[in-house]
């Protein structure tokens, strides 16, 4: 399995989060399926390091965000499966708000004005 | 909240959550290595690429774990249950930590006890913080807080501050006949208004209510829990019960509420009526007469200085306000306040001790560990958490001996209640020991200090030593861990507060001893006391009568040797009268005060006070014969200073309040002075005697009561059997209470000296003991490690007898520092107290002696072991071990 290394993003915290509740917007998944899922969507720039899905996974549990289920996946194994709160849908929308501002910001700082060599 | 909810939940499934977490982990590994077989890896390499990327799972488990927020709480659990382990390991030093740790924090909770109702603790009533009480601070003792009831209405009409105004009478022992048997009841009279302003309710029936009820006839009477549950056994019989108190019919309206003992925390009342049905509203007592105490609750929005100016301005200039939500007590807050804070600092001495000596051990303890710890440290754990494992193993300590302290400390209070002299033991039901709200808040907060002084300090010289690195080789390792200065500073500590204790403990010895033995005056072996009630229906002729009847008899019995009777018993008190000369001319407002005594013939002899010139009195003085009185040796000196007191004549002149504030009645007959005794001490055991007279009983108005002093080898209790019966033989009404060998009256008036050298001599010892050990342990130690720097001493020529002093030495050099720097402290606690000391001053050099011998008597003793087990290093085996 080759990795796009040279396009690796580091992920804040809280981006990771918005990643995750955004995934899960399409339906309950399992950790495996949402870690795929933002690999593809991203295509291959974002790699969630197993290391920070799972604790990331279990505070939004935590935090009553989403809610967790053990289920049989499509292969028939059991799994845990996440969906998304009330509360976590809510949290979804101010995330993204905030996130949209921010990017907003930085992309005004980095626009080239008028007449500024880019 | 929906946060908490889930929070809760993972911490209650455990076991559960441990698998899933694993479950989960799996199933991604599974999926990751399946999709690496898709890709075209072979299953080895597919599932190594897997665990690859899952990475290290013990610590993505601790992760997971991390993201719930419980994991203080799991590494909380580890350390205590660790800790456990270890110190099961350690019984020996485990339990005497545990044991010396109990007994500091326990008597310092017992000391918490005592103090807290007596200065600290509300009243029972609603919003307390409200009260005021009346104070004028220029009166002595006896009157500052105690008014005219004229006073108390109009304050209570005019103030504006106070919302509402109570008065009372002190609540004091009496007694009550409760169908025709006498019964022992404390009473106190209040105003109408008593239980509405503190907002006391009732239990059964009702409590008194503004306006009072008036005369009604029987008059009403309110009583307390305890004594319904004493008297009645918590039966509703009681509402409606009559009692007769004097020549007055009452009957019991209602109990009050379960906890209220009225506003005297040295006297718990057990019922309450109304001052008013006593005395009508025109009674001239009620201007005249001092003897209600008044309380006010502040108005909505008042301030107490507010209130102090109102007082002023209505009553007086000298009239002000104190905190009232603490009530009155008279005796034993004044009598109690400073021995408290004595034993509170000799208590809080025991504990900085006995932290000393735990810190030191644990210092010492830990270089063993060394090892494990530089494990740890070399496995990731950060020093905090290394930190945070050796506190919590000295809070598993002190836990351990905080519940054992409780037990300690409700020891301790019975123990010091128990030197309170019957008359105080009313007091008792607020004094004694109960695991309150206080009390146990005071212990854990007590416990979780010590438990800070001995953990921190030592934990963080060790983490700071720790070899991260790796594991070094023993070599040059030899002194990290114990940190000698350290060690030698609380070592030295140690001693210096042992010192302070020990001078501490021996003044206040000698302060007993010099009270005790000294020459008061009386022979106190083989002599006991009687209070003797002739019966109260006889004229004061008849009374003396039957009393003189008693005492022959009484002395004929077999056994005893003098029997006789004074007015008031030795060191009960002496009344004040004012006394004139015929030849001397001096103006009426500079008459000498002196002492009066009221004797029966023999009773000089009984007290074993003989006298030393003239003649005793005899039966030949009886009231028509010449009036004659017996001075004593003050008396003597002050007024025939140079002559023969003999023969010399004087007279009592008008009364002054005594100190029992009886007022005598003018006398106009001179007597004369036939005998001269030495002094001795009739008001208590530190006043210096006073002049002072004695008259034949006979030859005065007979009194109340008596005590009788009784000369006998024979037991108080069967004295006291045979005294009742010839008292019942002669009238049936007279009152035999209270027969008792002299000593105890001593006891008794030596309540507060007994318990302090007590107490700072448990301590002391105790302190003495824990120091000793805690000196033992670490030389041992000590020597254990330098045993390779004795072995090479040895090997090069060193004679055992060096060795031994060298350690010797050190603990000498210990000792002297420590007693440089606790002499300093010693003689600032004993000027601070040097109120409480008799017949030494602070800087008793005595004292200071024996401290300091005992002291180095018991530092040699500690040292002694294992200086000669160093002198007794083998210097093959030691070398061996380098």
């Amino acid at each position: 399995m080759k990795r796009a290394r040279n396009a690796r993003v580091e992920l804040l915290q809280g981006t990771l989060d918005l990643l995750i509740l955004r995934t899960l917007l399409f339906g309950p998944s399992h950790g495996y399926a949402i870690a795929k899922h933002i690999r593809r969507t991203s295509e291959d720039l974002l790699q969630v390091e197993t290391g920070s899905l799972y604790p990331a996974l279990h505070r939004l549990e935590a935090q009553g965000w989403i809610a967790a289920s053990w289920a049989t996946s499509e292969k028939g194994k059991r799994a845990k499966y996440y969906r998304l709160t009330a509360e976590g849908r809510r949290q979804l929308d101010a995330a993204r708000a905030k996130w949209e501002a921010f990017s907003n910001a930085v992309g005004l700082v980095l626009k080239p004005a008028e007449g500024e060599r880019s | 909240m929906r946060r908490l909810r889930n929070r809760l939940l993972w911490l209650s499934r455990r076991r559960r959550r441990e698998a899933e977490i694993r479950a989960e982990l799996e199933f991604h590994l599974e999926e990751e290595t399946e999709e690496g077989r898709a890709a075209g890896l072979n299953e080895t390499q597919a599932r190594r690429a897997a665990r690859l990327d899952l990475g290290n799972p013990a610590v993505l488990q601790e992760d997971i774990r991390d993201a719930w927020g419980w994991a203080w709480l799991e590494h909380a659990g580890q350390d205590v249950r660790y800790a456990g382990r270890l110190l099961r390991r350690r019984p020996a030093f485990s339990g005497a930590a545990i044991l010396t740790l109990a007994l500091g924090i326990g008597g310092a909770t017992a000391v918490f006890s005592l103090y807290e109702p007596l200065f600290v603790r509300h009243l029972p009533v609603e919003r307390p913080e409200e009260f005021v009480r009346l104070v004028e601070p220029g009166k002595p003792d006896l009157f500052r807080e105690v008014f005219t009831l004229a006073t108390h209405d109009w304050l209570r009409a005019a103030s504006r501050t106070l919302s509402g105004v109570i008065s009372t009478t002190r609540s004091s022992g009496g007694e009550i006949t409760v169908d025709g048997q006498p019964r022992p009841a404390n009473q106190q009279f209040v105003s109408d208004n008593y239980f509405d302003v503190l907002g006391v309710g009732a239990q059964r029936g009702r409590v008194f209510h503004e306006p009072g009820a008036g005369l009604s006839d029987p008059l009403e009477a309110v009583i307390s829990a305890d004594y319904w549950r004493t008297a009645y056994a918590s039966s509703a019989d009681a509402i409606g019960a009559r009692f007769r108190d004097g020549n007055h019919e009452y009957t019991i309206v209602g109990v009050a509420q379960p906890g209220f003992r009225g506003v005297d925390i040295d006297v718990p009342t057990d019922i309450w009526v109304l001052v008013d049905q006593r005395l009508a509203p025109a009674d001239e007592y009620r201007t005249r007469g001092r003897f209600v105490r008044v309380m006010g609750r502040l108005a909505p929005g008042a301030t107490p200085a507010q209130a102090a100016a109102e007082v002023s301005a209505i009553l007086g200039p000298s009239f002000e306000v104190a905190d009232g939500a603490i009530g009155y007590s008279l005796r034993l807050r004044e009598r109690l306040a400073q021995p408290l804070l004595l034993v509170a600092i000799v208590v809080g001495f025991v504990l900085l001790i006995a932290c000393a000596n735990l810190a030191n051990l644990m210092l010492a303890g830990t270089k063993a560990r060394e090892r494990e710890l530089s494990v740890r440290a070399a496995i990731g754990a950060s020093r905090m958490r290394v930190v945070r494992q050796l506190v919590t193993e000295g809070l598993v300590l002190a836990s351990a001996g905080s519940v054992l302290a409780l037990g300690v400390a409700a020891w301790i209070n019975g123990a010091l209640l128990g030197f309170l002299p019957p008359e105080d033991a009313g007091a008792l039901p607020n004094l004694r020991f109960a695991l309150d709200a206080g009390v146990l808040g005071f212990a854990a907060l007590l416990t979780c200090g010590t438990c800070l002084l001995f953990t921190v300090a030592p934990a963080l010289r060790t983490t700071g030593r720790l070899d991260r690195t790796g594991l070094k080789a023993r070599l040059g390792a030899r002194r990290r861990g114990y940190s000698r200065p350290l060690g030698r500073t609380l070592l030295v500590g140690q001693v210096a507060l042992c010192t302070a204790l020990l001078i501490v403990a021996g003044v206040l010895v000698r302060t007993l001893a010099n009270l005790r033995g000294q020459d008061a005056g009386y022979v106190e072996d083989g002599l006991l006391v009687a209070d003797v009630q002739p019966p109260r229906s006889l004229d004061g002729d008849a009374r003396k009568v039957l009393l003189e009847e008693l005492r022959t008899r009484i002395e004929a019995l077999p056994g005893v040797e003098v029997a006789a009777f004074s007015q008031l018993g030795q060191l009960d008190g002496a009344i004040v009268f004012s006394i004139g000369f015929p030849d001397r001319d001096i103006p009426e407002d500079e008459l000498p005060t002196v002492f009066e005594q009221r004797i029966s013939t023999g009773f000089l002899r009984a007290m074993g006070n003989p006298v030393i010139a003239g003649r005793d009195f005899t039966d030949d003085d009886t009231a028509t014969a010449s009036h004659v009185a017996i001075v004593n040796q003050s008396f003597a000196r002050q007024f025939f200073p140079g002559e023969d007191s003999l023969g010399r004549r004087f007279y009592r002149a008008a009364g002054r309040f005594g100190v029992e504030g009886v007022r005598g009645s003018p006398d106009g007959e001179p007597m004369t002075i036939v005998g001269l005794v030495h002094d001795s001490k009739w008001v208590d055991l530190r006043q210096a005697p006073e002049p002072m007279y004695y008259r034949p009983y006979r030859q005065m108005g007979g009194t109340e009561e008596v005590r009788f002093a009784i000369r006998t080898s024979d037991a108080a209790s069967v004295v006291a059997g045979e005294i009742r019966g010839l008292a019942q033989a002669i009238d049936a009404r007279f009152v035999v209470e209270n027969v008792v060998p002299f000593r105890e009256i001593v006891d008794d008036t030596l309540v507060i000296e007994r318990i302090t050298a007590h107490v700072s001599t448990a301590f002391g010892a105790l302190a003495l003991l824990i120091a000793a050990v805690g000196l033992y342990g670490v030389l041992a130690y000590n020597v254990a490690q330098r045993r390779p720097e004795i072995g090479v001493r040895i090997a090069i020529g060193a004679r055992p007898r060096m060795i031994e002093w060298m350690f010797l030495r050190e603990s000498l050099a210990l000792l002297g520092v420590g007693v440089l720097l606790g002499l300093p402290v010693a003689i600032a606690i004993t000027r601070f107290v040097a109120s409480m000391l008799y017949g030494l001053g602070p800087q008793d050099p005595a004292s200071i002696a024996t401290a300091l011998i005992v002291l180095t008597a018991a530092t040699v003793a500690a040292s002694y072991l294992p200086a000669r087990r160093a002198a007794t290093v083998d210097p093959i085996q030691a070398l061996r071990q380098e």
